[in-house]
Order: structure tokens, then C-alpha cells, then sequence
């Protein structure tokens, strides 16, 4: 049995219109593929390392591009990463709100003194999971930009204008991000090598 | 003129290295990808993931070789002379043999994924040309039509949560077929699935077109309690706002 479109409503009407659905338009169905292909593992990466994990990095990403594909026609054609950024960190806020997977130092250091051994840190795991709990040490503006910079090796411009801040404010930020970064490894190394030598 | 760039005074620890490296590892999974592919509606072709980290910068341009050494002198100071445990040892062979860490080399997608035909749509090339809108789209009765025989020529799976291509052909089989409203198409492209990938990668997406598909059938009290028993699973999915917006107009 079919069951026309144009005879539905309510729900049904819901159910054809929802987001889900391909975009019907060629036009825009190549500038989606378009923005897929240019900017989803930046997105994933980004959300990642600004706090979730794997599985929700995985569900906000592709909400991040759920909304795109509702408001594609909003989006101004040089603004297209400047909108997924955005999107971006504001589900990375919200999401963070429900999923705080570390309490930033305390945790930090109770975890480092029970748990970590030297040769964990060479598995990629125990290092991907030090990296997030340092980096969640620190704030969200210093992290953002530590990330932009760091490890997606975006130039002080490019991150100022996408964050919209002034370049000093992106420098100073950068700075004291580095700063923390490396107060947080010298610390663990710190913490490491007293281990070494009763070993 | 300040140095905007802000190289610091010292090249990095190696430990500072070694946590940046395995940052700029990660990477979307493949699934990952096909899954926001086939939520956005884009042919289900894969492209060669560009390198996670690639350009990671600062302190941290350092040498291929550079890196592979730095990683295996570190495990070599922080184990120090003691015997090796053989978690050591996997360690070891673990840092030295990513290859994301230290070259750029494009992840491999381990299932090529064919176009999926129910949605008629081409892989496109390097450098996608706009068409004109509805160029070469079918109506929705042909829609649903191939997607009921997408459904009905399904080959045998080889293992619950494999076979990507599969999955993701009987996954747009029931998404054309509920655009089309062809309930027994959907249906029957999402029996399917569920039976031969309990546990897909596209789990979320078949249990949303489940719950479309029992609205369309008019049962609003079992899309009701499907929406509220999804919403309850899945709290943080993307595909909350349509659910719940389904639960509330089924109520």
C-alpha cells in the first residue's frame, strides 16, 4: 500500500519534511558534499578536543551538520566554516554541560598518582586520555585556542578572525595556553620520575 | 613587530610531544563519516580522509623520523634499565608504528561503498558541477518501488555490524521508501536490516525511520512509545529534535 504525500498531514507531513531527508536540490547537494568533504574531520577533531568523547564527538558532529543542511541557504558562501565553527561550539557547550568526564585538577592529580605508570603514556589510549584531561584543565577559551593553533595548525590570524577576537587577545591566549600546557606535562613528568628511580 | 606566531623558546618535551602526537592522531572512523554522509542525504562514496593533525604547527613541525625516535627514546627513558613487561614492549611497537602520528598518510576506508541506488544519485567527481534542481530525480512511486526491490534483492550478510555497503543500501532502501510513503517497502528494507545488523552502525537511523514508518502506518500511540523509548537510548543524538517532534505530534 502507498500512501500519497499530498494526502498527509500532521505527523505525516512531519515525517516527509523532516532533516533527515537528502537535500533534494542538486545546488545544494553539491555544496553539501562540498562542505562535508572540506570540513567534517576538522569539526570531529575539533569537538573531540575540546571535551567529547569519541561517541558523542561522533553524534555532535554530525548534528553540527544536520543544522547546516537545515540553514544552508543562510549560510554566506565565505562563511560556511565560520558557521560550522560556530555550531560547533555551541553544541560542544551544551553537550558539556551533561558529559564532564574529568574534574579538572584534583581529579587530575588523584588519577595521575594511582593510575599512570611511564610505560602507559606510550599507549595511545592512556595518552589520548592525559592529553583530554590536561586540556580540560584548561578554560574553554584557552583550550579552543590552543587547539586551532597546536594541533590544527591554524595561523594567529586565522584563529582570531574565526573566533572573532582581536589578534592580541588570540596571542595572549595562545601564550598562557602554552603555558598551562606545559606547567600540566611537567607535572606529570614530575610525578613520573621519582617512580623511575625507586624502580 | 611582534612575532605572531609565538614560537616558543624551546622545542618541545618529549612527552609534550608525545601527548600532542597522539592528539593529532584521532580521526573520525570511517563509519563516522558514511554515517553523516547518509544523514545529510550524499551518496554513500567515500573519499580519502585527510590527515588528522596534518598540519598541527608551533612547536611541533618536526621531522618524520624525528618523531618515531622521540616516541621510542621516550619509552626507552621512562622504562629505564629494568626488564620489560611485555605491555611494554606491545607499547612500543604501538608509538612506533602509527603511521597518523608522524606521516601523512591517508586512512584507508576498509569497505568501498557503492552508490546507493535508491536515492539515484551519482558518486560525484573530484570537483562536483551544480545541476540543475530535480535533474534526473525520480518520482516517489519509482523511488519507492526501487527501493522494495533494493530491499527484496538484499544478499545474505556476512556478519552483524560488517558489510557497510549493505547496510547502508537497506538504510536508504527505507528512507526512499518512506519519502515515497511505501510502508511495506520501509518496512521490509528495515526487517531486514535490524535482523541481519542487530547491532549496525546504523542503528539510530533505522530505529528513527522505524518510528517514521509507524506513523506513516497511522499507529500513533506505538510511534509515541517508540519516539519516548528512542529519546530515553539515544538522549544525545542528533536526531532528538525530529523524534521528539514526531512523539509530540503522535500524542
Amino acid at each position: 500500500m502507498h500512501y500519497a504525500p499530498q494526502a498527509m498531514s500532521g505527523i505525516l507531513q512531519l515525517v516527509v519534511s523532516n532533516p533527515v531527508q537528502p537535500v533534494r536540490a542538486e545546488e545544494s547537494k553539491a555544496r553539501l558534499e562540498r562542505l562535508f568533504t572540506d570540513h567534517h574531520d576538522f569539526i570531529w577533531r575539533l569537538v573531540r578536543r575540546l571535551g567529547l568523547s569519541p561517541g558523542n564527538a561522533d553524534d555532535a558532529a554530525q548534528h553540527v551538520f544536520l543544522v547546516a543542511a537545515e540553514r544552508l541557504a543562510d549560510i554566506k558562501l565565505d562563511s560556511e566554516r565560520a558557521f560550522l565553527f560556530g555550531t560547533a561550539l555551541r553544541v560542544v557547550r551544551t553537550q558539556s554541560r551533561s558529559e564532564r568526564r574529568f574534574v579538572l585538577e584534583e581529579d587530575m592529580d588523584v588519577r595521575l598518582s594511582h593510575a599512570l605508570r611511564p610505560e602507559d603514556l606510550a599507549d595511545q589510549h592512556r595518552a589520548l586520555d592525559l592529553m583530554a584531561r590536561i586540556l580540560d584543565a584548561m578554560t574553554f577559551d584557552l583550550r579552543t585556542v590552543f587547539v586551532l593553533c597546536e594541533l590544527e595548525g591554524m595561523t594567529m590570524p586565522e584563529v582570531a578572525t574565526l573566533l572573532e577576537i582581536p589578534l592580541g587577545t588570540a596571542s595572549s591566549r595562545l601564550r598562557r595556553a602554552r603555558e598551562a600546557f606545559r606547567a600540566a606535562v611537567a607535572a606529570v613528568e614530575a610525578k613520573l620520575q621519582p617512580r623511575e628511580r625507586r624502580e | 613587530m611582534s612575532d605572531l606566531k609565538l614560537l616558543p623558546p624551546n622545542p618541545p618535551t618529549p612527552l609534550e610531544r608525545l601527548l600532542l602526537d597522539a592528539a593529532a592522531s584521532e580521526a573520525p572512523s570511517p563509519e563516522q563519516r558514511l554515517r553523516v554522509r547518509q544523514a545529510l542525504g550524499l551518496p554513500s562514496v567515500t573519499t580519502a580522509p585527510a590527515l588528522p593533525g596534518a598540519r598541527y604547527a608551533g612547536w611541533l613541525k618536526a621531522s618524520l623520523a624525528g618523531a618515531v625516535v622521540v616516541s621510542a627514546a621516550l619509552l626507552f627513558v621512562l622504562s629505564g634499565a629494568r626488564q620489560q613487561e611485555p605491555r611494554a614492549v606491545e607499547a612500543v611497537a604501538a608509538v612506533t608504528a602509527a603511521p597518523s602520528v608522524v606521516a601523512p598518510v591517508s586512512v584507508p576506508v576498509p569497505v568501498p561503498v557503492p552508490v546507493p541506488s535508491a536515492l539515484n544519485v551519482e558518486a560525484p567527481p573530484a570537483q562536483a558541477m551544480p545541476r540543475p534542481a530535480g535533474a534526473g530525480e525520480k518520482t516517489a512511486k519509482a523511488v519507492g518501488e526501487s527501493a522494495a526491490k533494493a530491499a527484496a534483492s538484499s544478499a545474505p550478510a556476512t556478519e552483524a555490524g560488517g558489510n557497510s555497503s549493505e547496510q547502508l543500501r537497506l538504510i536508504d532502501a527505507a528512507r526512499a521508501a518512506v519519502r515515497a510513503g511505501n510502508v511495506p517497502a520501509a518496512s521490509q528494507a528495515l526487517n531486514r536490516y535490524t535482523s541481519q545488523f542487530p547491532r549496525g552502525a546504523f542503528g539510530q537511523e533505522a530505529s528513527v525511520l522505524r518510528i517514521q514508518t509507524v506513523a506513516l502506518q497511522g499507529d500513533r500511540a506505538q510511534a509515541a512509545a517508540l519516539a519516548r523509548s528512542f529519546l530515553s537510548r539515544h538522549p544525545n543524538s542528533p536526531h532528538v529534535a525530529l523524534v521528539q517532534a514526531i512523539a509530540a505530534r503522535a500524542q
